[in-house]
């Protein structure tokens, strides 16, 4: 019966149009996502105290809230302030800055797993502390937190079925208003989780293959290595 | 220990095996012999759609299908409280009748072939109109105005948005859960217009002079009781159906007319009202 759903004229059409919005605010999502997530790391791991309280609360607020809360701030509280943004851009902003938030802990967690006489040696070797991070400490960090990474990523896409409740048309939208037009829940939310299962095994797959190609941290062994928040039961 | 797990595994399944059986027993007997028995209705209603069904500013639910069921209840039981409501939405009303969690929905629900092959419906007890609402300053007078990109905001599981959708495509569409959501964008520029049946707009048109109906409607909505497709709800079905048809006799439906629909398009007090 899942299956005929999908012979039935418009239904793909539409699903596909739910699919490409979810990927493009997804995809967008997650680049200031990681970007931000990571300028956020640097500054927890940084010297100056202010700034990494700052960030600190942001993290704390972000990640300790509903995303839906967040998505309706955006959305509903802000209009009230006079500034009206678009379903899209605040779905795009709630899911940056709410990932961003988790993310930062990801990248914070990779680099405090490298040894601090890492970062001596490099000092003492006359580099100074921009060149310690670019070729020291980010390619093992990067390769250390992939699999939570690949987590976050997954949760994100997953979370942006939320933005469907601000009226973005993204693939639960469709999912949703094909099962109330067709009277057919059931088939639509099947059909619907699979698209998501679907996507998210396809960044679990691209998280592994770069887990491959990239070079494993020299010294210690996979199974000694402590591992960072979030990947433990991973990989 | 684990002969505690074990112990606890089998009252899970007693339990679980007991509440199947319950749950056969209340689909087998007919619907009818359940309420009498429970004596009061089980009604699934809007709390969103005024002046069919809403909540007041007092807490208060009312409204003409609130009504219709106070008035089934008393030619039922005698008494017009013996009912409770249950909240439902456009888009969940259907889902309420199926799952069995109510006897039936007054939800300004318009019979239909497609809804007529999931549910059963009652004998039509009102007709609705569907209507645009814009906002009182809008230049657009048709719908013919209407040019791309402008946005028409609509509520999801209803049928308003197919029969706009064919008249005007070149717009823009946005689904919301209530229609109360759709008429808050509207009123936050989140659109131009807003569709749905005239009955439920002039809900929204007595508490606010900003906007005018067009004078256009797109559609006839016949209204009816909505009921679980079922052998066993056939007679409750034929029950209530005989209810409505004496109340169309006696003049108890023109008098809810009169009380929710007449009063509520009289009732505005703005400047320039169509």
């Amino acid at each position: 019966m899942t299956i005929a759903l999908l012979t039935e004229p418009g239904v793909v059409d539409s699903f596909i149009q739910g699919l490409k919005t979810t990927l493009y605010l997804s995809g967008l999502s997650a680049t200031l996502a990681l970007l931000l997530g990571l300028a956020v790391a640097f500054v927890r791991v940084s010297e100056c105290r202010p700034l990494r309280f700052a960030v600190a609360v942001y993290v704390e607020i972000f990640r300790n809230t509903p995303l839906l809360i967040q998505l309706y701030i955006y959305y509903r509280g802000l209009q009230g302030l006079g500034v009206t943004l678009s379903p899209e851009t605040c779905g795009m902003i709630a899911l940056s800055l709410y990932t961003g938030a988790y993310l930062s802990e990801v990248f914070r967690s990779g680099l405090l797993a490298i040894p601090r006489e890492q970062t001596d040696a490099g000092l003492s070797l006359g580099l100074n502390r921009f060149r310690v991070y670019q070729m020291i400490l980010m390619p093992q960090a990067l390769r250390i937190v992939l699999p939570a990474v690949g987590n976050q990523l997954i949760s994100l896409v997953k979370n942006s079925s939320l933005v469907a409740f601000i009226t973005v048309t993204d693939l639960f939208f469709v999912v949703y208003k094909g099962a109330v037009d067709h009277f057919k829940p059931m088939e639509y939310f099947i059909v619907g989780g699979a698209m998501y299962l679907t996507l998210s095994l396809l960044i679990s797959l691209a998280i592994r293959l770069l887990e491959r190609l990239l070079p494993q941290p020299p010294g210690e062994s996979n199974t000694t290595r402590p591992s960072p928040g979030g990947a433990a039961s991973y990989g | 220990m684990q002969r505690l797990f074990s112990f606890l595994a089998v009252i899970a399944l007693a339990l679980g095996v007991t509440s199947l059986l319950g749950a056969c027993n209340g689909n087998s007997a007919s619907l009818q012999d359940t309420v009498q028995q429970r004596g009061k209705l089980i009604a699934g209603v809007k709390y969103d759609s005024k002046p069919f069904g809403y909540l007041d500013t007092d807490g208060q639910l009312k409204g003409y299908d609130i009504d219709l069921m106070r008035e089934l209840a008393r030619r039922l039981f005698g008494d017009p409280q013996a009912v409770e409501f249950q909240q439902v939405l456009s888009s969940t009303r259907v889902v309420a009748i199926n799952s069995g969690t109510v006897d039936l929905v007054a939800a300004t629900m318009t019979i239909t072939p497609a809804r007529e092959q999931v549910i059963d419906f009652s004998i039509p007890y009102y007709t609705a109109h569907q209507a645009v609402l814009v906002p009182a300053h809008s230049v657009t007078q048709t719908l013919e105005d209407f040019n791309n990109g402008q946005r028409v905001l609509y509520v999801l599981g209803t049928t308003s948005e197919q029969t706009i959708r064919a008249r005007i495509p070149q717009a823009k569409y946005i689904g919301f859960k209530t229609s109360t959501d759709a008429f808050s964008a509207l009123k936050a520029g989140r659109g131009e217009a807003m569709t749905t049946d005239d009955t439920i707009l002039w809900g929204f048109l007595a508490d606010d002079c900003g906007f005018r109906l067009l004078s256009e409607t797109l559609s006839d909505e016949h209204y009816g009781l909505g009921f679980k497709k079922t052998s066993g709800h056939n007679a409750f079905r034929d029950q209530i159906n005989q209810h409505l048809r004496d109340m169309q006799a006696d003049g108890t439906l023109d008098q809810l007319k009169a009380r929710w629909i007449d009063a509520f398009k009289t009732s505005r007090a703005c400047p320039g009202t169509p």
